[in-house]
């Protein structure tokens, strides 16, 4: 009886939770199934997965054919590569800096670099894109990067000096007694300890830049330095009533991420869940 | 402290050499940005685009001035509603899968988790092409999956209607960010001991009752930073908007939020044309209600709300 | 009425096994003291018995009535853990009325319970602190009042004293002895401390590896060990055991030899053959400083540890072998000394080749 009762509700919790993954994914999974069929599969039966009578590959020549989603891509991997690589070396740095020095202001510059992690960078957009005219940088990558780095560097020096914080004492001080300088102990002892903690910042940098609409739309709009969500919003844009290529093109700006999500999911939920946001 | 006060007095470049790089990007392309775009929210420009000092002009006019203030307070207020649907039905939403996931002896957590979590991860931009296409009555497919559940006569074209597209755009929003608060709340259960919710069993708890009674306090303090999160990330959204409704948010700016009056101010629209100092001075405005968001939370919030060492 | 029956359990996470065909009785108002070595499954079993996990095989009777599927708030159980697992929102009140307001008693009721507790647990000035403003001790005593108020059949302790320090350890360990009498509850105890099991238990249960190695009274398993494992493990310092083989056997008799060809002989009723295997085992407090010639055992003093009343000599035998002798406080032995061991007949136990004692 008890046992009946237990068994019912774990039904329940399993039923509950599947139903609501299917609601997460399915509208995913119809625009991946939609894209490999042909313009008549789409409409007729939306839901059938593509078959011998209905796949069709009309929809991603079209689009390769029609836009330069090689080039968005590449932009896209140079500005999320670039920032990425940046924001780790600065942001470990300044977090070294911030949390294994004494210094006057210490205090106060780690809460000015903190601000940034709850007030938005696109509300200064204005100075901004000023800002970048001025230094020649539109529509440039560059701008992309430096405005991203800015973007990135608050949260990335909040996670990773709260974990630097935890490395023991006695590493450092066994470097110090060598007589090691301070740059070869950041980077010879410091920098491969925080790994862990570098995959988790990575991921949270990663997901926004590479996501991002704003920026590339105001400070780099220029058909050479598209990104793909740029990309892919304005050859949607152009043509929005050719189904094939609209789903297409979407599935070639979900495919990459999907696939890093699934290889860096373990550090992402790791840094969740080990309190990087507290 | 000795040793690292000693340190700095010996080698201060270290410190500086650290800390400059970072500081200097951040201090540039961030914080002068958002200081400058107060500024100019001060100035106004004329014809020849030079600038002129004019106070708090801008900001009357946006509140007062009938050309302004009907487009400034339909988004707030439009932008209010964004953030209520967000709290009442996303983290609500996210509290419940949380606990769930939580609960002892589960099997599939990861695999559940991770994959809700997936659309979390993909940009907003692309999920708001995927609904458009979805709820589009060209394609159908809502119309079919009602029909499949016996509800073929519900189905309306719930983003072209000025009644319904600002709900069924939050709702798209909540579908896809409903992981955020999901994995913050499921981290915070996590931390909670075993040993609490198997006390609290010995001591007759049914799992609701722990729920309630044990978790949901401890994990408050949790709860509030999702709400604020949510707050910054809702009065700071565009992308959703502009993608699936463009820069005018229509129908008739139904869908108008402050990411998207901020937009259309700066850059100008069909033929009103941009206007700097007033972008600036909307911008300033999404800065204020942010800011008050966030003081309440440090001030507030995380007062009254005390973490218990677990 | 309140004993516990648990017949043939096995207990299994997933793979791992981790009891097996377990069998005992606890009978009412006894205190009974599970004790074994870290990880051995002594908190499993009791989590068994309390009903947060659940069996692989075997049945569990509280009172006669067949537990298994019963919830653990059915079972009439109260239970402190190790961490005493406090509601760190809840002030001390709240602590212990928590779970009596969930069985919706009335408020007086719950106010007389809660308050009789503190009062015995000497808590009363504290109700109204929350679990983070007090000490470990209070604490401690907090999760035990929790139990208390609930007016349980049967207590279940895990290691509810590992937290404290030594001192405040032993005092717990009185007030916690004295509360058995005065509730004249019946308790089950997981400790791996020897000496808590000692003073405490009526009666003992060793495990180890997740079998039952030996159910006894204290004193029963230090004088009468089962087994090699009983006897290391009961006893402080822990029991020497020495090679030997089966020299000849003679009826009842059976003689032993072991290192340079000195020989034991003891009376017994259990088979052996010539050229056995064979362990013997000797306390330390029971060895005797003997002269060269009626000397069992001869060994070089490696350290002699001081502690007043008693000096504990460790010393190897010429074949490496490690031995400690206990010798009286006033003894002059010092480290390179050679000396002579002995022991008293009844006081040294044999054990076959597979470990289990000779009677
Ligand atoms: N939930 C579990 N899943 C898998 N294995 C477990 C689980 N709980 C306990 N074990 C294993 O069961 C064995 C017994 O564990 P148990 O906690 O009962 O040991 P213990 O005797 O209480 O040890 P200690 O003195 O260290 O508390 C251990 O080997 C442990 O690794
Ligand atoms: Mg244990």
């Amino acid at each position: 009886m008890q046992k009946r009762r237990q068994a019912i509700s774990s039904t329940a919790v399993h039923a509950i939770l599947f139903s609501y993954m299917v609601i997460a994914l399915w509208p995913i999974f119809l625009t991946i199934i939609n894209s490999f069929k042909s313009r008549k599969a789409i409409f007729r039966d939306p839901l059938g997965l593509p078959g011998a009578d209905s796949f069709s590959l009309k929809g991603f020549e079209k689009v390769l054919l029609r836009s330069d989603f090689e080039i968005y891509f590449m932009n896209s991997i140079t500005v999320t590569v670039a920032t990425l690589v940046l924001v780790l070396l600065l942001g470990a740095m300044a977090a070294w800096a911030l949390s294994e020095y004494r210094f006057k202001g210490n205090t106060w510059l780690g809460i000015y670099l903190a601000i940034g992690i709850m007030i938005p960078i696109r509300l200064g957009s204005v100075s901004l894109l000023q800002l970048i005219v001025d230094l020649n940088l539109a529509n440039t990558l560059t701008a992309l990067v430096l405005v991203y780095i800015a973007q990135s560097l608050p949260l990335a020096i909040f996670i990773l000096s709260e974990f630097m914080q935890q490395i023991p004492k006695d590493l450092k001080e066994a470097a110090r007694c060598d007589g090691v300088s301070e740059y070869t102990i950041f980077f010879k002892v410091i920098l491969p300890l925080t790994r862990p903690a570098i995959a988790t910042v990575g991921v949270f940098t990663l997901v926004p830049v590479w996501n991002d609409l704003w920026f590339p739309l105001i400070l780099a709009p220029s058909k050479a330095t598209q990104t793909i969500t740029l990309g892919v919003q304005q050859f949607i844009g152009q043509y929005v009533t050719d189904w094939n290529a609209v789903l297409a093109s979407l599935t070639l700006a979900i495919v990459p991420i999907l696939i890093i999500y699934i290889l860096l999911s373990r550090h992402l939920i790791r840094g969740i869940t080990a309190g990087a946001v507290k | 402290m000795g040793a690292s006060g000693g340190k700095l007095s010996r080698f201060p470049h270290h410190v500086w050499v650290f800390l400059a790089p970072a500081t200097i990007i951040y201090t540039l392309f961030m914080i002068y940005p958002l200081l400058d775009s107060i500024r100019l929210s001060l100035y106004t420009t004329d014809g020849t685009g030079a600038y002129h000092f004019t106070g708090l002009a801008n900001y009357i006019t946006l509140i007062t001035d009938p050309q302004w203030s009907d487009a400034f307070w339909n988004a707030l207020k439009n932008n209010f509603i964004f953030f209520c649907v967000h709290m009442l039905v996303q983290n609500p939403i996210g509290i419940m899968l949380a606990a769930l996931l939580s609960l002892p002896k589960l099997t599939g957590r990861t695999t559940y988790r991770t994959l809700i979590f997936m659309p979390t991860m993909l940009s907003v931009v692309i999920i708001g092409f995927i609904w458009q296409l979805i709820l589009s009555p060209l394609w159908g497919v809502s119309e079919s999956l009602l029909t499949f559940i016996g509800l073929a006569d519900w189905f309306q074209p719930w983003l072209g209607q000025e009644g319904t597209a600002l709900l069924t755009l939050s709702l798209i929003s909540v579908w896809q960010f409903v992981g955020i608060p999901m994995m913050l709340i499921y981290a915070a259960l996590l931390n909670i001991p075993e040993d609490l919710t198997e006390g609290a069993i010995i001591d007759g708890a049914n799992h609701w009752e722990i729920f309630w009674h044990i978790k949901l306090p401890l994990i408050l303090p949790t709860i509030a930073m999702v709400s604020i999160l949510t707050f910054v990330a809702n009065f700071n959204a565009f992308d959703l908007i502009y993608s699936v409704k463009g820069a005018l948010a229509g129908p008739d700016f139904s869908t108008d939020i402050m990411g998207t009056l901020f937009y259309r101010t700066f850059f100008g629209f069909q033929l009103q044309l941009g206007n700097p100092t007033m972008g600036a001075t909307v911008a300033t405005m999404m800065f204020g209600v942010i800011l008050v968001g966030v003081l309440f939370y440090l001030f507030v919030l995380q007062r009254k709300l005390r973490r218990y060492a677990l | 009425m309140s004993d516990i029956q648990l017949k043939n359990i096995d207990k299994a996470f997933g793979k791992v096994k981790v009891l097996h065909d377990v069998n005992m009785n606890v009978n009412d108002g006894e205190f009974v003291v599970f004790v074994g070595p870290s990880g051995c499954g002594k908190s499993t079993l009791l989590r068994v018995i309390a009903g947060l996990e659940e069996v692989t095989a075997g049945e569990i009777f509280i009172d006669d009535e067949l537990v298994n599927t019963v919830q653990p708030r059915e079972r009439g159980i109260a239970m402190v853990f190790q961490s005493y697992a406090l509601y760190p929102h809840m002030t001390v009140y709240k602590n212990m009325s928590f779970g009596l307001k969930l069985k919706k008693h009335n408020k007086q009721e719950i106010d007389d319970r809660v308050r009789k507790a503190a009062e015995t647990l000497q808590l009363t000035d504290y109700l109204a602190r929350r679990p983070a403003e007090l000490s470990g001790g209070q604490r401690q005593r907090v999760a035990i009042g929790r139990a208390i108020v609930r007016k349980p059949k049967v207590f279940l302790f895990d290691e509810p004293l590992s937290n404290l320090d030594a001192a405040l350890r032993v005092q717990t360990r009185i007030e916690i002895a004295k509360l058995h009498k005065k509730l004249d509850a019946t308790i089950i105890y997981v400790t791996h401390d020897q000496v808590e099991a000692m003073t405490l238990a009526d009666k003992i249960v060793v495990l180890n590896d997740g079998r039952v190695e030996q159910v006894g009274a204290p004193l029963d398993l230090y004088n009468n060990p089962a087994n090699i494992f009983v006897a290391g493990f009961i006893g402080s310092p822990r029991m020497n055991f020495l090679k030997g083989t089966v020299a000849s056997v003679k009826g009842d008799t059976v003689e032993i030899r072991l290192l340079d060809d000195k020989t034991v002989s003891f009376a017994h009723s259990t088979p052996a053959n010539e050229n056995d295997s064979a362990t013997i085992g000797i306390r330390p407090e029971h060895l005797l400083l003997a002269g060269a010639a009626d000397g069992l055992l001869k060994a070089e003093v490696d350290v002699v540890e001081r502690l007043g009343d008693v000096s504990y000599l460790y010393c190897a035998l010429s074949d490496g072998t490690p031995i400690i002798a206990s010798a009286p406080g006033t003894s002059l032995a010092k480290t390179g000394d050679t000396i002579h061991l002995t022991a008293r007949t009844e006081k040294i136990h044999v054990f076959g080749p597979d470990g289990n004692a000779w009677k």
